[in-house]
């Protein structure tokens, strides 16, 4: 594609304005890198680009004359292809079926030409992970790292001039990450354009030409690595707006435990084949990281503690006595309370509001009555919001229109109303804005200073690395490594996911 | 309790009235009553009018169970109550046999039934993850099976005078220079629906019961007991429709299987939940709209007789208003 | 069977795991289970005449559920077959005179494919309306068109036409066999094609399917009209059956429709299973209700016994479930 124009794209979803005046403008073929906060309108933009929704106002102009994009066909029409997080697979479809969908191959006859499709696929897939994945494997049964790739070679099978990959690496492993670039870049020498849309600024550096920053449904700024350095402190002010700058990703200071009790240990816990026989336990105030590669057993960990699988062998003791945590109701009734990983999934009920989503935890309580108390659960309601800063700040708001950094300030805010003896973060900051994420942070160190203990999993390297007091390594069930404040740095932990030597 | 996403626009006046679901239903009602008016002007009296709401009360204690049931969500739906209201009809005639004295323990026996029979739909559907659509279907033709096999065809028990009463009976008010006669269901109707709303706003019953429709997933993982929780709500189902049968048979004095009839509360208290603005993905909705769900259904049949159509022609009006209803309810349900 | 397996490996182990796999699996071990009993109840059924009135008796049931399985897996269901087939009945049996059968028949047959097909479609595909709840309408909106039409069973089918059903083509096959095998290739023809693959797609994933350039309502619309050619086939067994049309006939047939469909393996959210699970999946059906009049079960036990049967095949698909979330 020679040339990509969108012009004052305006999009709203009822009262959420999603897109306000965006623009987007390159010549190609190069690598264009969309940046900004959740809720700034990447995702939105994508979609329209890739006409799976219709825009209010705007205008796209491809190579110098105007586009009319409303359909995924029509996007196709000009070669615009979207590649997102699961989008568009099918599960109970096979992979060669998966990525020839939509625009197979008539054979002879009228019949599909399915030798073809899978040839095709078998070509794709080998460039990008090299005979890992079975084209004949169900879609149902891959791992989300597999599916993404599947999802991308789907994106590529259809000869885009412009592919739009949208959080492509969020699910891949380090070394698929390596394998998609070298693509990237045999695409852009073959004319194609690749609009990158992410939050991992380090990539974006790394691969981009030119990178567009939007902030609250605006196009706000833009960089050109071809007359200015790859520096990711030129994208965040975009990214994050002037308070953006205040903040300061600082390390926490370590926490002093000489005089802390044990609150929560596990003795040779085992779950069916994902975890062997864990032995740890966290104290008072302590900030546990759990780190490794993505699919260890980090998750598998985490929901076990919340109550939500049953561990065949071993004991979990939380303050001493012996916690049975059959079913989440047993481990929030003890205090143990869980920031799940996926919140519209298994955090939220999106079609309630604010308040609904707070009070239900108290339910399972022993004590709490059968009749909602309005005014005082209106008054706690009242309380978290004002804590966590939730915009805007009313508890009649449905949380399907907050966005995502708001959503998950509710999903971890609802547990303020108790103290934590334990509180579980799965991943709790993975795809918020920088400003929830500082808040959210913020509001669990003021946890520790009363006593919470915390056990923190983050796919984020520099997380882990500014919250925790120390670190164990998961690897293939078990936990591999133990890294201790001072050693705490992004090559240590890197390496020790990898079960590489750690330097000394 | 619940609000949906396509409140959140703020409305004029005319379109306040029609986004609210409930107000709908009642406006297509009261639309229906004036219809029914013009084609037959002694429809508007106070006496068709009581009759029409006595004769819906047993319609809307089923679709109360439906109701529930389609709130619990995960495609929530229950085919088998009028097999539970036949079991109602029976058991209650069983044991009461014309004698009031053992009306309570009736009242008792009816709604255990119907709670354990609703139970092993809950059953089926929670834990063995079978769809609620052919699981309460097949345990229909189930309980039906067998009370045909109990009954052989045969009539057998009968109400007691007091149920009689209940089911038939008015209550006579007198108001300046008339008395007027309110069946005895209708109070009792209201009574239950101020319970029902009470119960699903402001308990934790009823925010559980959204909660579990909404997203079942996120409201186990908040400490919500959902799989024995979504089998409950089909036990109270059963009870309910086993409770309506127990009425009915005040009503109508003696038990009888009439196939047809059954098949009928299936399908209208499907559509009394449908024309109540419920949404069967689940999670929101409120009982009133069904309320008005199934006044509206029980007066359009009225309408219907009275146009002395024959069955297969009433049948087909009934049709193509359901459809004519579909279609602006899902237009409206498309633009949130 | 839609899975296609690559080409390494032993052929015979492939295919054999193949089929073990087939959701249908269970149904086939019950099905042979069935036959062995139908043997038992009843010492002449392997015999070419009893085995024809079966076929007689059970293929309207056989295409219906092809019908339906199709249906349900592009993701929606339809509720009114039942009543389309007593339409169809009632609309022929009224009509039909010794001199107009073929243009008779293609009435039905377009009224069919229109009603069922095209007006299901629409209304589910392109106005995205419930499925269950249209169905639900339509099926009403035929059961009153049949009943207006034939208020009392009757009506003339003429002989010679009728009695085509009991024909033996090329000397063995029955003709309901033939019209099953003609359902049968269409089916194929239509599965070879992006058609094929779509109604999964449609079913497993809708958004993913859009997202992949797929026009989900045209799919859906084509997935009713599809299923209304096997209805229509049905319909015409079901006549040339009773020889008369009744408006009642339709009543049986919504449920066992999907029943065969879920005892064949085919989830009831879509995107799964195969024609092969509903045609087991009706066979079974049939089977169970010679088996229940052979072994002279009384017929008040009958409505019973069958929906008892329905429960067990649908708890015992449901127990793996359930101990795979004990395990947890």
């Amino acid at each position: 594609m020679e040339s990509f124009e969108a012009h004052h794209f305006s999009k709203s979803f009822g009262a959420v304005t999603a897109l306000s005046d965006a623009n987007f403008r390159f010549a190609g073929p190069k690598v264009c890198g969309l940046v900004g906060a959740n809720g700034s309108g990447k995702t939105t933009f994508a979609r329209l680009c890739a006409g799976l929704i219709k825009k209010d106002a705007g205008e796209f102009i491809i190579d110098g004359e105007k586009a009319t994009i409303n359909s995924p066909a029509s996007a196709r029409n000009y070669g615009i292809v979207l590649a997102h997080q699961n989008l568009s697979l099918i599960p109970d479809l096979t992979v060669w079926e998966n990525i020839s969908l939509g625009h197979e191959k008539r054979g002879k006859k009228f019949f599909l030409d399915n030798k073809y499709a899978k040839d095709l696929a078998g070509e794709i897939l080998n460039d990008l992970v090299a005979g890992e994945i079975s084209i004949d494997a169900k879609v149902a049964n891959l791992s989300p790292a597999q599916k993404q790739m599947v999802e991308i070679a789907k994106a590529l099978s259809q000869e885009p001039k412009m592919l739009i990959l949208d959080e492509p690496t969020a699910a891949l492993e380090y070394y698929h990450v390596e394998q998609l670039f070298k693509r990237v870049k045999e695409l852009k020498t073959n004319g194609v354009s690749i609009i990158f849309i992410s939050h991992r600024l380090w990539e974006i550096t790394r691969i981009c030409d030119i990178v567009i920053a939007f902030r609250n449904g605006e196009t706000v700024g833009k960089v050109d690595f071809d007359t200015q350095p790859r520096d990711e402190k030129l994208i965040v002010p975009l990214v994050a707006g002037e308070d953006g700058c205040m903040i300061d990703f600082e390390r926490k200071a370590q926490t002093n435990l000489a005089d802390s009790e044990t609150v929560i240990e596990l003795k040779n816990v085992n779950y069916r084949t994902t975890l062997k026989n864990i032995n740890f336990s966290v104290r008072k105030g302590e900030v546990l990281g759990i780190g490794g590669l993505h699919g260890q057993g980090q998750e598998e960990l985490i929901m076990l503690l919340a109550g939500d699988l049953s561990f065949s062998r071993g004991r979990v003791f939380l303050d001493g006595q012996r916690l049975k945590a059959k079913h989440p109701k047993d481990a929030i009734r003890k205090g143990v309370y869980l920031v799940p990983g996926d919140r519209l999934e298994e955090g939220l009920l999106s079609l309630h509001d604010i308040f609904e989503n707070v009070i239900v935890p108290r339910f399972c309580l022993k004590g709490e009555g059968l009749i909602l108390n309005f005014k005082k659960l209106s008054a706690i309601t009242d309380n978290i919001i004002q804590k966590t800063e939730i915009r805007p700040p009313n508890r009649k708001m449905i949380v399907n229109n907050l966005s995502g950094g708001n959503q998950q300030k509710v999903v971890f805010g609802r547990w303020l109303q108790f103290l934590p003896k334990v509180l579980l973060l799965n991943d709790p900051a993975k795809g918020i804005d920088i400003q929830a994420k500082d808040t959210l942070y913020r509001l669990v160190h003021e946890l520790t200073d009363l006593g919470t203990a915390v056990i923190l999993y983050a796919s984020s390297n520099e997380e882990l690395i500014c919250n925790c007091d120390r670190v164990l390594i998961m690897f293939e069930g078990e936990i591999a490594d133990e890294i201790l404040y001072d050693d705490l740095t992004d090559d240590n932990l890197v390496k020790s996911s990898l079960r590489v030597e750690v330097a000394q | 309790m619940t609000t949906t996403a396509f409140k959140n626009r703020i409305p004029g006046p005319v379109t306040a009235i029609f986004q609210d679901r409930v107000t709908t239903a009642f406006v297509l009602l009261i639309g229906l009553f004036i219809f029914g008016s013009i084609i037959n002007p002694a429809f508007l009296s106070f006496l068709q009018i009581m009759n029409i709401l006595q004769a819906s009360f047993f319609l809307g204690l089923v679709a109360l169970g439906q109701t529930i049931v389609v709130i619990s969500g995960k495609e929530g739906l229950d085919l088998s109550v009028g097999g539970m209201l036949t079991v109602g009809m029976f058991v209650g005639a069983a044991i009461v046999n014309g004698n009031d004295a053992y009306l309570i323990p009736a009242f008792l026996a009816v709604i255990a039934a119907g709670f354990i029979l609703g139970l092993v739909n809950g059953f089926g559907v929670s834990y063995l993850g079978i769809a609620p659509l052919i699981m309460t279907f097949a345990w229909y033709l189930v309980v039906m099976g067998m009370m045909l096999v109990l009954t052989k065809g045969r009539i057998v028990g009968e109400s007691s005078p007091f149920l009689s009463l209940l089911g038939q009976g008015s209550l006579k008010i007198n108001f300046g220079a008339s008395t007027y006669q309110i069946p005895w269901v209708v109070p009792i109707w209201i009574a239950i629906i101020i319970l029902v709303s009470y119960i699903l706003k402001s308990t934790s019953i009823g925010a559980t019961l959204y909660g579990i429709g909404a997203n079942y997933r996120a409201a186990g993982l908040l400490g919500i007991k959902t799989k024995r929780f979504r089998m409950m709500v089909y036990g109270v189902s059963g009870a309910l429709s086993a409770l309506s049968g127990m009425f009915l048979l005040g009503f109508v004095n003696n038990p009888n299987m009439s196939m047809e009839a059954k098949a009928g509360y299936m399908i209208s208290s499907i559509i009394a939940v449908l024309i109540g603005g419920i949404e069967f993905n689940g999670g929101q909705g409120r009982y009133l709209g069904a309320v008005a769900g199934s006044i509206f259904l029980v007066t359009l049949t009225s309408i219907l007789r009275t146009m002395q159509m024959d069955d297969g022609s009433r049948r087909i009006i009934t049709a193509v208003v359901l459809l004519v209803l579909l279609i602006v309810y899902t237009r409206r349900s498309e633009k949130a | 069977m839609s899975a296609v397996t690559s080409n390494q490996g032993s052929t015979f182990r492939k295919f054999a795991g193949r089929i073990v796999k087939d959701p249908a699996f269970p149904g086939l071990i019950v099905l042979f289970v069935l036959l062995a009993l139908n043997f038992y109840f009843q010492n002449k059924f392997f015999s070419y005449r009893i085995l024809r009135s079966n076929f007689m008796a059970y293929t309207p049931l056989i295409l219906v559920a092809m019908a339906q399985a199709t249906i349900i897996i592009s993701g929606s269901v339809d509720f009114s077959i039942g009543y389309a087939l007593s339409l169809f009945t009632c609309l022929t049996a009224v009509l039909m005179t010794d001199t107009n059968v073929l243009p008779i028949l293609l009435l039905g047959f377009l009224s069919i494919l229109a009603g069922s097909g095209i007006m299901n479609g629409f209304f589910i595909g392109k106005l995205k309306m419930s499925p269950l709840i249209t169905t639900f309408a339509t099926m009403t909106l035929f059961w009153g068109i049949a009943q207006t039409i034939m208020p009392v069973a009757g009506g003339y089918v003429p002989r010679f036409f009728y009695k085509i059903y009991r024909v033996k083509v090329l000397g063995f096959l029955p003709f309901p066999v033939i019209v099953l095998l003609t359902a049968i290739v269409i089916w194929i023809i239509f599965s070879r094609t992006s058609f094929g693959r779509y109604i999964y797609a449609i079913g497993s994933n809708e958004e993913g399917a859009y997202a992949s350039g797929i026009n989900v309502s045209r799919v859906r619309f084509m997935a009713h009209v599809v299923a209304s050619i096997f209805i229509a086939m049905a319909g015409l067994c079901l006549l040339m059956s009773m020889a008369s049309g009744d408006f009642r006939v339709g009543q049986e047939y919504a449920l066992n429709s999907v029943a065969a469909v879920v005892i064949g393996g085919i989830a009831l959210t879509g995107g799964r299973g195969s024609i092969t699970g509903a045609i087991i999946g009706a066979m079974i059906l049939g089977l169970v209700n010679n088996i229940i009049f052979y072994a002279k079960v009384s017929a008040f036990y009958q409505g019973f016994a069958k929906g008892m049967v329905i429960v067990v095949a649908l708890c015992v698909g449901g127990v793996p479930q359930w101990l795979k979330s004990l395990r947890r």
